[in-house]
């Protein structure tokens, strides 16, 4: 286990898995009893998927860091058949979950593809290309994730990042919106920013306002590459 | 329910029609079966060609279990004029996946007919709905411990034979041509009957899964690649699990012995010494299947350079070219077989034999040794983090199989793909005469200038093949009108008289292959 992961273990327990037992590292993550004035929505248990690497840890941070009192999984994803058969069985026995996540593009694919053979209720779905000068960031979202992008948006403005998002909004007949922003000289930690102020707004879900994520921990390592996020509700 | 108003509408119809049309398929399916809202709709919208979303945003989707059900279907579409682009298990990753050919037709989704119908052993044929899968049917051969083998394409766990097979999709078995094994189908026509093919009309028929042509014209082709009816159910045939399967690779260094590959295999092909669809897979594509990522070895823009590849193929044990290949039998059959095979390659005096026992557990030679085997799995995905960015479109000109013809369509890919700052990820699928050369057209949507550039090369590869005398076999939706147009003027005024018989209200899948009465001007 590399240092990154360890640091984004630390204080996690490694809980049961529900339902035949997802493949992976599963953890529930322990929510702070402090964080209870909260969205009806969000007491929906949250499982939250990510690839086994350690730039997806500022996005966990996010996840973990969201107002929320339902029960929180942490699951690994792989191209692994095991993996996605498991995961296909859970997305179409579970009910009244919500599964969020950042992964790599092959996983995203997949597992966007089980949520609409599920029939799950798909609120966003964000492509994301990083690199250490620059992020695109391409979302197709719903109302109800509505607050998420906005807190993105919001949040690439305020930290300084050179970023072009382009959001297309269903509900409103596909509304179309753009930001570009060129800034140089921006610190690593805010590089990475992103992905915590995502996983902050996919785990606070149907909220329309919501508060500043937290800083990204000194020490993980910015996620640069190329990710697709999600969120539905099975 | 409240008025609902709907964002998306189909071509020529208002709020109110839609919403008539709405109600009458609530009536019928349930509410559950009507999706409009537009986190139902949102997973249908996952598109991997560099255009917008919003171009193939559907108005609607259905999912309907019964054949009575689609019947009636068809009938509301009729009555309100409302396009429906009919889909099995959905996957068709880089052709247009679930999204319908454009705007506003509404999806019928038919995930949940998902019945294994029959499986007979001793004739070895299957009859199945369409939203049975491969795994499936894998699955149930295993449980049922049924000595049959199923071909099936790369994603094979989660994609179907049914939807496969109606857009002539290709598998890694002897029985990889799937179409060609594909024997009767039952079709809802537009106007609701229900045809079935081959001897499936004959009443008290038992024949319909074994002999394809029946009596007087043979239609099952007609149904694939179009839009002249809604597949129901579908008969293939399974080939018997043989006692002994030997899968190989064999690893060529250079990009230039593409020909000379070509040249030796094409006769162990045809003769059936080597029986199967096998595969010609560039540096890259190996690279995709072995989870390597670019950034891994190269941060810059644009193109992989050479040198670059060269890395990879040393550290990771690819060729520039990589043959996989089986052969299936008695165990004196296939050391018959693989003794011609050895000697060809010896006298070639090029290309590295890899058997199964020296390849170990290592990608990709695991996954490529079960697809030939039948066995799904879905390590090819490994080709979305190549690159990365969302953006896939195959480009998959029919060559013959013929050694000067491959190696001109591989340069000619290559140089229009490297124009536009894209890698040449390429394979080639020997069939029975021809190849299938299959090129992932791998972007980054996200990046406003990479989407327009492979937009604009999809386009030039369309060109420039064309002007060499090269067309594709299937195209995603963005690019079915341009590749109708190849196909010549007559073929496609027969298309539009089908049409015009079959579905006159046009409300099948109008853009499906570039057969759309509406848009047609023949
Ligand atoms: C990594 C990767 C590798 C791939 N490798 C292969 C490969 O080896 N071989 C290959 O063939 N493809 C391949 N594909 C492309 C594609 O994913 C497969 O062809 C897949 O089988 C198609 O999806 P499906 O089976 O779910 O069919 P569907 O998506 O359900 O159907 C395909 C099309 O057929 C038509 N259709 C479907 N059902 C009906 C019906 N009931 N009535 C009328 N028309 C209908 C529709 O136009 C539909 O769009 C690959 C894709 C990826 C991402």
């Amino acid at each position: 286990m590399d240092a990154q992961r360890r640091l984004l273990l630390k204080g996690m327990v490694v809980g049961g898995l529900s339902g035949p037992g997802l493949i992976g590292s599963g953890m529930s993550l322990a929510n702070d009893p402090a964080k209870s004035a909260m969205h009806a929505e969000s007491t929906k248990p949250i499982l939250a998927l990510v690839n086994d690497r350690a730039e997806y840890s500022a996005f966990i941070q996010g996840v973990q860091a969201a107002d929320h009192s339902g029960s929180l999984q942490l699951h690994d994803t792989s191209l692994g058949l095991d993996f996605l058969l498991t995961l296909q069985r859970h997305v179409q026995d579970a009910r009244g979950e919500y599964i969020v996540g950042l992964v790599d593009d092959a996983c995203g694919t997949l597992i966007v593809e089980l949520a609409r053979a599920a029939g799950a209720r798909v609120y966003w779905l964000g492509q994301h290309a990083v690199s250490l000068d620059r992020s695109h960031h391409q979302l197709l979202s719903s109302q109800m994730a509505d607050g998420c992008a906005a807190s993105l948006i919001q949040q690439l403005v305020v930290h300084g990042a050179s970023c072009d998002l382009d959001r297309q909004s269903a509900g409103r007949g596909i509304q179309s919106s753009r930001l570009t922003q060129n800034l140089c000289g921006v610190a690593d930690r805010d590089r990475g920013q992103w992905a915590v102020d995502l996983g902050h707004g996919l785990a606070s879900l149907g909220r329309t306002v919501i508060p500043a994520a937290p800083r990204m921990d000194a020490g993980l390592m910015p996620a640069t590459g190329h990710f697709i996020s999600f969120a539905f509700e099975i | 329910m409240g008025e609902q108003k709907f964002d998306v509408l189909p071509r020529g119809v208002n709020q109110q029609a839609f919403l008539k049309a709405v109600e009458a398929f609530r009536k019928l399916l349930g509410d559950e079966n009507v999706l409009t809202k537009p986190e139902q709709l949102i997973a249908y919208m996952k598109i991997m060609m560099p255009v917008d979303e919003a171009e193939h945003a559907p108005s609607a989707a259905l999912t309907a279990t019964t054949v009575e059900q689609i019947q009636a279907i068809v009938k509301i579409c009729n009555e309100y004029r409302i396009p429906i682009w009919t889909i099995s298990t959905g996957r068709n990753f880089g052709y247009g996946s679930a999204a319908p050919h454009h705007r506003g037709q509404i999806i019928l989704d038919l995930k949940k007919m998902n019945k294994i119908l029959h499986v007979d052993p001793e004739l070895c044929t299957a009859l199945v709905e369409p939203g049975v899968t491969y795994q499936q049917l894998y699955d149930y051969l295993q449980a049922h411990d049924l000595p049959l083998m199923l071909s099936m394409p790369a994603p094979s766990a989660i994609a179907g034979p049914l939807g496969n097979t109606m857009d002539r999709g290709v598998g890694y078995t002897p029985y990889g041509e799937h179409f060609l094994m594909q024997c009767g189908m039952e079709v809802v026509l537009a106007n609701g009957e229900v045809l079935r093919t081959g001897m499936g009309g004959v009443k008290g028929d038992n024949s319909w899964q074994v002999f394809k042509w029946g009596y007087g014209p043979t239609i099952d082709g007609l149904f694939t690649q179009s839009n002249y009816g809604i597949c129901t159910k579908m008969g293939f045939w399974l080939m018997p699990r043989p006692p002994v399967y030997k899968p190989f690779s064999i690893k060529f260094d250079s990009e230039d012995d593409i020909a000379d590959i070509v040249e030796v295999l094409r006769p162990l092909r045809i003769a059936q010494i080597i029986p199967n669809a096998l595969v010609i897979a560039n540096a890259l594509w190996e690279a995709g299947g072995a989870n390597v990522r670019r950034t891994q070895y190269y941060e810059g823009q644009g193109v992989t350079p050479d040198d670059v590849i060269e890395r990879i193929c040393a550290d990771k044990g690819i060729g520039q070219w990589n043959v996989y290949a089986a052969l299936y039998g008695t165990r004196e059959q296939v050391a018959v077989n693989w003794q011609i095979v050895t000697d060809a390659i010896k006298a070639l005096g090029k290309g590295a034999i890899i058997t199964e026992e020296e390849a170990g557990d290592t990608e990709p030679f695991k996954y490529r040794a079960k697809l030939m085997q039948g066995i799904p799995n879905l390590q090819e995905f490994g080709l979305y983090n190549w690159r990365g960015g969302g953006g896939s479109m195959w480009f998959a000109p029919v060559s013959q199989a013929r050694g000067s013809e491959t190696s001109k369509q591989m340069r000619l890919a290559k140089k229009i793909l490297n124009k536009y700052g894209l890698d040449y990820v390429g394979e080639f699928i020997v069939g029975w005469r021809d190849m299938h050369h299959v090129i992932d057209v791998l972007c980054d949507r996200s990046d406003p200038a990479e989407f327009k550039a492979a937009y604009a090369c999809f386009q030039e590869l369309l060109d420039e093949f064309e002007r060499q005398g090269y067309a594709v076999y299937r195209v995603n939706t963005a690019f079915m009108e341009r590749v109708a147009q190849s196909y010549g003027p007559v073929k496609r005024r027969v298309e539009h008289a089908i049409k015009r018989a079959l579905d006159p209200n046009n409300i099948l899948a109008p853009g499906k292959s570039g057969i759309d009465l509406e848009t047609f001007k023949g």
